[in-house]
């Protein structure tokens, strides 16, 4: 009914709960590589100064 | 039978022979009623089972014997309701038929007579075939619409016989569906550049002001016992006012404001809830700006409609309130409504199961908007707001939420799930000046998965299931505690936590689905908190680890168990190396069983990349055969008539430029000994390098597929990017090609800022890696 549209029950709970597990894994996965290429284009650009 | 037989060319003659049954004579006598009806219900079930296209060639026959038992000539009703639902089965492969002008006629003609004939079982389905025509024929309906259609359903909807009313709504809702996926349709049309392939009529629109006042007539007439699983007229007529409008938007706001603002305070219980239901129907839909002046308005009654003497009435305005703290949050926030809102919610915490469960969504609602709100504007959005407008309510909210969850009659109307979900979002929202409830609030949590883990072996039957979904509950909320702990205050209990989880494990409740599940997912939040100082509990928690990665008859738990594989490797980093034997054998094992559920393995190539990350050279032992699975998996192909299977190709290959992105930065070692782009190969990169050219091609493939994802884009760009820096001039060439550099033309395009962040980066690698390679060659 739409009462119930707001899907407040157990089962859409943890597929949430799911969901922003599987988004934060992903954030710092990217995190990471993003600053291991950061670290890569300092060093570069230093390199190219010496 | 006859739907094993069929698709193989086997039995040919039994749809003839139905048919004849139907239409003519059977044994030189004029078929029987009751022949006449069971062939017509063998045609139907065959219909329903079969694949469509296993009996296109057979529509024209089959229709025929359809529209002979419902025309309106048939003496029998019950040949008429056998015919009517088989037509209804067999719409889907008459597309043909309603192609061609004088066929669809004809069929329409005998469909809406059939919806005027006194037997309510007829009526009924040709209602329900009208419902499904306009879904699948929306297109073809416009001459119908005026002559017939508009009228059968206003009178249908007016019927005071449920059955035949619901199929009214159900037409209107139907209706609203389509033209909402028109309206999304024509917006992704202007965006490309292009003509829709199908336009809208605007059917609902131009009806809604006879269609509002039937619906808001049939919410007015309620059961006297709400039921949840009950479907009747009020409940459809609800969800139809919300489809209309989703799909008439500002339009829907002028035919129902009007009942509301007379109905609201009516002394009758049923205008009042119906009032109140309109009122909570129509708040998605239209502008939240148009919206906002009206809820602020209502807001004074509604909260003061939260102490109506009728049960009804206070369940739908505290879920009213919470479709306003949901899509209105500025109205619901605004200074002078906000204390008066927030007594009104917590006092219903108290209140019947069915209120309270809202109160508790309203609260959840509250408290992300107020969240979000806060953090509007700030620089850094990772750090968490100071403080913010529930600041000052916050504890007594949380204790009340807390109270809640424990109450006797938790297990009805979802109340107790909703409470801690409540508390989950309060937690996961809550500004700096919140923390001490915080703490507060997880040393409780603790404190219960204690004594429910020394309740355990004395549950049984239905008993045992609350205790898992209890288990559950509490496993989350601490996840969500768990993420707000400062690094300073984590190691003070993570003993504790860690110690709770793994009896948790161990016990009954480790050996449901759900509670392992939810255990791992906490596991995994723990190491993030934890880093490096997670170490400790591996011993512990190895086991578990594996028994996760092994079940693979529960692919959530064992999706969640890969998960934390992966969060192992980024918290312990190379410390992680005695355990990844075990790990990298059960993830590849999982990877060639066809039994694993197909989800998890996209998840577990991402995982590789991660693992190849944490151990970096360490990885060379693996390397071969990671190789050769990946080269498999990025040969995968898909039915690409099927979007769930083109979703998952995506997500796949996604998976794989992952776990390449993961092997080539793990294998190049610390960055500043990796060279420079043109200088020599990294030894151990020099191990790919065989494997380079199916890489590109692979690249390529994506590259050229229309049907590619943003996050396509984005992981093939980081990869581009990632191989020139640690190939140079090796791979120059191979990557330096039209294809690619369409690729990341289109990536540079994005919306998504990281695609286009690590589009811009990797094209920048490649201009600057060919500036350096021409400049060698002038030498």
């Amino acid at each position: 009914s739409v009462k119930k549209s707001h899907g407040f029950g157990a089962t859409s709970s943890q597929q949430r709960r799911r969901e922003r597990l599987l988004d934060l894994q992903r954030k710092r996965r990217d995190e990471i590589l993003d600053k291991i290429r950061q670290l890569e284009e300092a060093a570069y650009s230093e390199s190219e100064t010496e | 039978i006859a739907v094993i037989e069929l698709p193989h060319n086997q039995w040919v003659d039994v749809i003839p022979m139905l048919v004849g049954n139907v239409t003519g004579h059977a044994g030189g006598l004029p078929s029987s009623e009751l022949l006449k009806e069971a062939s017509l219900e063998s045609i139907g079930y065959i219909c329903a089972d079969i694949e469509p296209e296993v009996l296109i060639r057979q529509s024209n026959p089959i229709l025929t014997a359809i529209v002979h038992g419902m025309k309106r000539d048939e003496p029998s009703n019950r040949v008429r309701l056998a015919a009517t639902n088989a037509l209804l089965n067999s719409l889907e492969f008459t597309r043909s038929n309603f192609d061609t002008e004088a066929e669809r006629h004809f069929i329409m003609q005998v469909v809406c007579e059939a919806t005027q004939v006194p037997d309510t079982q007829v009526q009924v389905a040709a209602l329900q075939c009208l419902v499904k025509i306009m879904s699948l024929y929306y297109q073809h309906m416009e001459f119908y619409m005026n002559q017939a259609l508009f009228a059968i359903t206003m009178e249908a909807m007016k019927s005071e016989v449920d059955e035949v009313s619901l199929q009214g709504i159900e037409f209107w809702s139907t209706v609203c569906d389509e033209e909402v996926d028109l309206a999304i349709e024509a917006s992704e049309a202007v965006e490309m550049g292009r003509p829709p392939q199908r336009t809208s009529r605007f059917y609902a629109k131009g009806a809604l002001q006879y269609l509002v006042p039937v619906i808001i007539q049939t919410l007015t007439k309620q059961e006297l016992q709400d039921d949840d699983d009950d479907w009747n007229p009020c409940k459809a007529a609800g969800v139809c006012l919300m489809l209309m409008a989703n799909c008439c938007e500002e339009d829907v706001i002028q035919h129902v404001i009007p009942f509301v603002q007379t109905n609201i305070k009516h002394e009758n219980w049923r205008f009042r809830e119906a009032a109140v239901m309109a009122f909570g129907c129509i708040m998605e839909g239209p502008e939240p700006s148009t919206m906002k002046p009206l809820a602020e308005n209502a807001l004074p009654t509604l909260i003061c409609l939260m102490k109506d003497e009728n049960v009804a009435v206070r369940d739908t305005t505290a879920w009213a309130l919470g479709r306003i703290c949901e899509v209105v949050s500025d109205a619901a926030l605004n200074p002078n409504h906000l204390p008066p809102l927030l007594e009104a919610l917590v006092a219903a915490l108290s209140a019947e199961p069915r209120v309270a469960a809202n109160a508790c969504w309203a609260l959840s609602s509250l408290a992300e908007a107020a969240y979000e709100s806060a953090s509007e504007g700030r620089n850094d959005e990772n750090k968490e707001p100071e403080t913010y407008c529930l600041s000052n309510y916050f504890r007594p909210i949380v204790d009340q939420l807390l109270n809640t969850t424990d109450r006797p009659d938790g297990n009805q109307a979802n109340l107790r799930p909703a409470a801690y979900e409540a508390l989950m979002e309060m937690i996961k929202n809550s500004p700096r000046d919140c923390y001490e409830t915080v703490q507060h609030t997880t040393l409780i949590i603790l404190q219960r998965l204690r004594t429910i883990l020394m309740l355990g072996d004395q549950t049984s039957g239905s008993d045992r299931t609350q205790y898992n979904e209890l288990q559950s509950s509490l496993c989350a909320t601490l996840q969500s505690v768990l993420r707000k702990v400062t690094p300073q205050d984590a190691p003070n209990i993570s003993d504790a936590v860690m110690e709770a989880l793994l009896q948790m494990l161990s016990g009954p409740g480790g050996r449901s689905g759900g509670v392992q599940e939810d255990a791992l997912m906490a596991i995994s939040t723990l190491t993030e908190v934890m880093s490096e100082g997670f170490m400790k509990y591996m011993d512990a928690f190895r086991p578990f680890l594996l028994s996760g990665l092994q079940n693979v008859t529960e692919h959530t738990v064992c999706s969640a168990a890969v998960g934390v594989s992966g969060d192992i490797c980024r918290a312990l980093g190379n410390k992680a190396v005695p355990f990844c034997d075990d790990i990298m054998s059960l993830l590849l094992q999982n990877l060639g069983n066809g039994s694993v559920h197909r989800s998890v393995k996209p998840q577990i190539l991402s995982v590789l990349g991660d693992v190849a990350l944490a151990i970096g050279t360490e990885f060379k032992k693996y390397l071969e055969v990671v190789l050769q699975t990946l080269l498999q998996a990025s040969n995968a192909q898909v039915d690409r008539n099927d979007y769930e299977m083109i979703d998952y190709l995506c997500e796949l290959r996604e998976g794989v430029l992952e776990a390449y992105t993961g092997i080539v930065q793990g294998l190049r070692g610390d960055w500043p000994a990796a060279g420079f782009p043109g200088g020599p190969v990294n030894q151990d990169l020099a191990l790919i390098q065989p494997h380079l050219p199916h890489i590109v091609q692979f690249l390529c493939e994506i590259s050229k597929d229309p049907e590619k994802s943003d996050g396509n884009i984005a992981a093939c760009a980081g990869l581009i990017g990632d191989l020139l820096v640690g190939y140079g001039a090796v791979i120059l060439q191979l990557l330096d090609n039209e294809v690619i550099n369409e690729l990341l033309t289109q990536g540079r395009r994005s919306k998504t800022g990281k695609t286009k962040m690590l589009s811009i980066w990797a094209t920048k690698e490649l201009r600057k890696l060919k500036n350096q390679t021409s400049a060698a060659a002038s030498w």
